[in-house]
């Protein structure tokens, strides 16, 4: 009787495969543990360019200049109306009365702020985070927040030597205090991703859509605005959806508190 | 040059680029594709770990989240090979 022998090849291939793969997991799990952000350094250094090059196609570099001119005049006309507009209203009276007010309390914001293009966001960027073109080596760190608009968006999460990743505070699950309305009815915001928001108010709490919500510290402005609140009788507590004014799905720059360099005062 | 080298060297660029971008609902099937058509097809968990160190990786986010992309394309790859090899 022949019996056939079993091929001796195949299972030393697989034996050799998994063990390079074993190999190769337990290298990069030490390089993770030991350097956690060579290999997220290592991959937007690549990507980046992408990312920038994407960012000069959405801006117009490949319009004709007569359309970029066009639109550069557009522009200046709306500036200057607004200007005109905000000039004659009793907003800038208001705005600096608040920054007088402010200034008495010692509390005058002074901090120069850093401007970054938001080289990725949602929804092709997950975990509601952005993506900007600054890092360490412009002075941010993960302490610093990041605006848009004048609304405060979130704070950097991950600084690399040229990018930041920055986590929206409007991530699922992240909560923050607020103030809402006029009557600065405190609650926590619970993040729902995308710039929106919940908070619980106690039933009877004079919210209604369109009040302004604040953070609580005094100087970081608006919020965000409510959107609706929902009023059960059945439950003590009334639901506040809110929104950030300013769309994160279309964001392309944003800025962030400039680190302040401190000097020693050498003595001669 | 042999034709399945040049389409996948074409299929590992158009990969390259949905991560990149962070387009993982295209990257997923070309990657699926490619395993089932090529042999040793380990660009996939390439893809994969590349897309967690791009926009995943770092304090905040649950260990799961951070890395949630390298697993998925280990277990595919795992899954698409033991199947192969039951098939063939």
């Amino acid at each position: 009787m022949i019996y056939l022998r079993p091929h001796k090849g195949a299972s030393r291939v697989i034996r050799l495969s998994a063990t390079a793969i074993v190999a190769v997991l337990l290298l990069v799990g030490l390089i993770q543990w030991t350097a956690p952000h060579f290999f997220p350094g290592m991959f937007t250094s690549i990507a980046a360019p992408f990312w920038r090059a994407r960012f000069s196609i959405e801006s117009g570099s490949l319009r004709s200049p007569s359309q970029l001119l066009s639109e550069n005049e557009s522009l200046k006309r709306d500036l200057a109306d607004l200007r005109a507009v905000f000039a004659s209203s009793s907003v800038s009276a208001v705005l600096q009365e608040n920054a007088e007010l402010k200034a008495q309390a010692g509390r005058a914001s002074t901090t120069p702020r850093l401007l970054a293009a938001v080289l990725a966001r949602p929804p092709f960027v997950p975990y509601d985070e952005l993506l900007i073109d600054v890092g360490t080596d412009d002075g941010v760190s993960t302490t610093s927040l990041v605006y848009a608009a004048g609304t405060l968006i979130g704070r950097v999460r991950e600084a690399l030597s040229g990018t930041a990743k920055v986590e929206l505070f409007s991530s699922p699950g992240n909560s923050y205090q607020v103030l809402i309305g006029p009557s600065h009815v405190p609650a926590t915001a619970i993040g729902m991703g995308g710039g929106q928001f919940r908070a619980d108010v106690p039933h009877g709490s004079t919210v209604t859509a369109g009040d302004v919500v604040r953070d609580s510290a005094i100087g970081n402005g608006i919020f965000g605005m409510v959107v609706s609140v929902a009023t059960d009788p059945a439950n003590p507590f009334d639901r506040v959806l809110f929104a950030q004014p300013v769309n994160i799905y279309e964001l392309r720059w944003v800025t962030l508190d400039k680190p302040v360099v401190k000097t020693e005062n050498k003595r001669r | 040059m042999n034709r399945s080298i040049a389409f996948r060297i074409s299929a590992d660029i158009l990969l390259a680029i949905f991560t990149i971008f962070g387009l993982w609902y295209f990257a997923l099937p070309i990657g699926i594709a490619c395993l089932w058509i090529f042999p040793r097809y380990a660009e996939l968990m390439i893809a994969g770990f590349a897309y967690d160190a791009l926009f995943g990786m770092g304090s905040g986010l649950g260990i799961f989240s951070a890395y949630a992309c390298t697993a998925i394309s280990l277990a595919l790859t795992a899954l698409i090979i033991s199947a192969k090899a039951m098939m063939r």
